[in-house]
């Protein structure tokens, strides 16, 4: 005798029965329900034809041969020259790494990814909050040039700045000394679990933006990422060129041990540049 | 040393680039974004070959990898999902069920009629947690065990994600057969 189920039940067995699933008393009462119920034997027929439609048009495909060998090709040279080496650089399994990495009390720091444009006023950096870094720095730079991120702490004291930030943060934040810029104070935003450290520089109306990111905590599949083309960039040269996304600022992204920098102002290439490698010879 | 793990790479992760390519595609409805997709998965694959626990579920592993980096791309961008008006639906299927008793008849009327593009449109308006479980089940034929391993969910939600998935998307199908007019009533 089979046991008796109702139509809400013989709905949720549907799709365990169809996907063969279900014990066998469940099964043999829920065949015995279908047999006796016009509406839930047209429930079966239109899942088991809306599925027989998936498949019927979503056939398997190989993937393309070109992207195929794209792939291989990418992964082989890598290999063949990868090498064991320490910090950051070894866990992006980056080689023959033109970017000095901090050693002794000196700042050694050089660019990873270079965005470079005309300057002008007017922005419109705004980009999706994706979890990409460039785009999170790119917004906070908005914020802070429209006023909506303001500093928390309000010091050109850069001793002062680091320990209210370090107080608050699990990674080393780099002070980069300026030459031309003023230290004008710093916050702290938070995204993804993660805490970013947000420095703001001035000089006569302009503003260098800096954020400091944990860069090994931005490696490990969490939503907040570099974005693909600057670690690729990395492992290549040591110098990204961007398919021109930016249109009225520069950027440069570097990094010091592990922690990920990232400057944005509204002032040209050489002189971001000129700015943050002066902290290079101090 | 070096030799070695691409060597181990190319045995293990590359066999399954056709896998995270369908996926891939199926997920985005474009060739050039799944190639992307499936580039960088590899690339981070190869990168991080040494977190990869040996003898655990290589394809689980690569999967989570592309998922996460689609998630990262995606998420922010997915179109509005195209309304359905569920008073038609219910209309329709009411009339459906009432009226239609032959079952295998009725799965042609209604489904046999649509296009490619109608099941696509109708994947690519799924929410994104499940159109992942519909299409590894439904059409890369994955066991339940094996997608929960994929997407790090019990097999419960899973399987619940999976029934409400599949519904939402033959209401939909039922939705474009009924405006393409392939079931204008009963007994015609
Ligand atoms: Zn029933």
């Amino acid at each position: 005798m089979d046991i008796d189920i109702t139509c809400i039940e013989a709905l949720e067995y549907l799709d365990d029965s169809i996907d063969g699933r279900l014990d066998p008393s469940l099964k043999s009462a829920l065949d015995a329900h279908l047999s006796k119920c016009r509406p839930c034997r047209t429930e079966k027929s239109l899942s088991l034809g809306a599925r027989a439609s998936v498949r019927r048009h979503m056939k398997r495909v190989a993937i393309p041969p070109a992207v195929r060998s794209n792939i291989l090709d990418s992964i082989r040279p890598a290999a063949a020259t990868s090498r064991p080496s320490t910090g950051l650089a070894g866990l992006l399994g980056i080689s023959g790494w033109r970017i000095p990495l901090a050693f002794g009390g000196a700042l050694a720091i050089a660019l990873i990814a270079l965005f470079v444009v005309n300057n002008k006023p007017g922005h419109s950096h705004a980009s999706p909050a994706d979890g990409s870094v460039v785009h999170e720095a790119l917004n906070h730079f908005d914020e802070v040039l429209d006023g909506r991120l303001k500093p928390d702490i309000r010091s050109d004291n850069p001793l002062v700045v680091q320990k209210y930030l370090e107080e608050r943060l699990h990674f080393p934040v780099r002070m980069a000394p300026m030459r031309q810029f003023n230290l004008v104070g710093a916050n702290l935003t938070t995204a993804d679990n993660e805490t970013t450290a947000n420095l703001i520089y001035e000089r006569d109306g302009q503003i260098v933006f800096m954020s400091q990111y944990d860069a090994r905590r931005l490696l490990h599949g969490t939503h907040r990422y570099i974005p693909e083309p600057v670690l690729r960039a990395l492992k290549a040269s040591g110098m990204y060129t961007s398919t021109g996304k930016l249109v009225d600022c520069t950027m440069a992204m570097w990094l010091i041990d592990s922690t990920l920098c990232t400057a944005i102002a509204d002032i040209k290439q050489d002189q971001l540049l000129a700015n943050i490698t002066e902290t290079d010879t101090r | 040393m070096d030799l070695q793990k691409n060597k181990e790479f190319e045995q293990e992760a590359v066999p399954h680039m056709d896998i995270l390519y369908n996926y891939a595609l199926r997920m985005t409805s474009s060739p050039d974004d799944a190639a992307d997709l499936v580039q960088e998965t590899f690339l981070k694959a190869f990168r991080f070959w040494d977190k990869y626990e040996k003898g655990t579920n290589i394809r689980a592993w690569l999967f989570r990898i592309l998922k996460n980096s689609f998630i990262n791309k995606y998420r922010k961008e997915t179109k509005e999902p195209e309304t359905v008006d569920y008073n038609d639906i219910q209309n329709f299927y009411n009339t459906i069920k009432a009226d239609w008793a032959d079952a295998n008849d009725l799965q042609d009327k209604i489904f046999g009629g649509l296009l490619e593009d109608d099941v696509a449109r109708a994947l690519e308006t799924l929410p994104e947690e499940f159109r992942t479980v519909v299409i590894l089940c439904d059409i890369e034929g994955l066991s339940y065990e094996e997608i929960a391993e994929f997407v790090d969910c019990p097999i419960g939600t899973v399987r619940s994600r999976l029934h409400r998935g599949r519904k939402i998307l033959r209401d939909m199908l039922l939705d474009y057969a009924r405006r393409h007019g392939f079931v204008d009533g009963p007994g015609d």
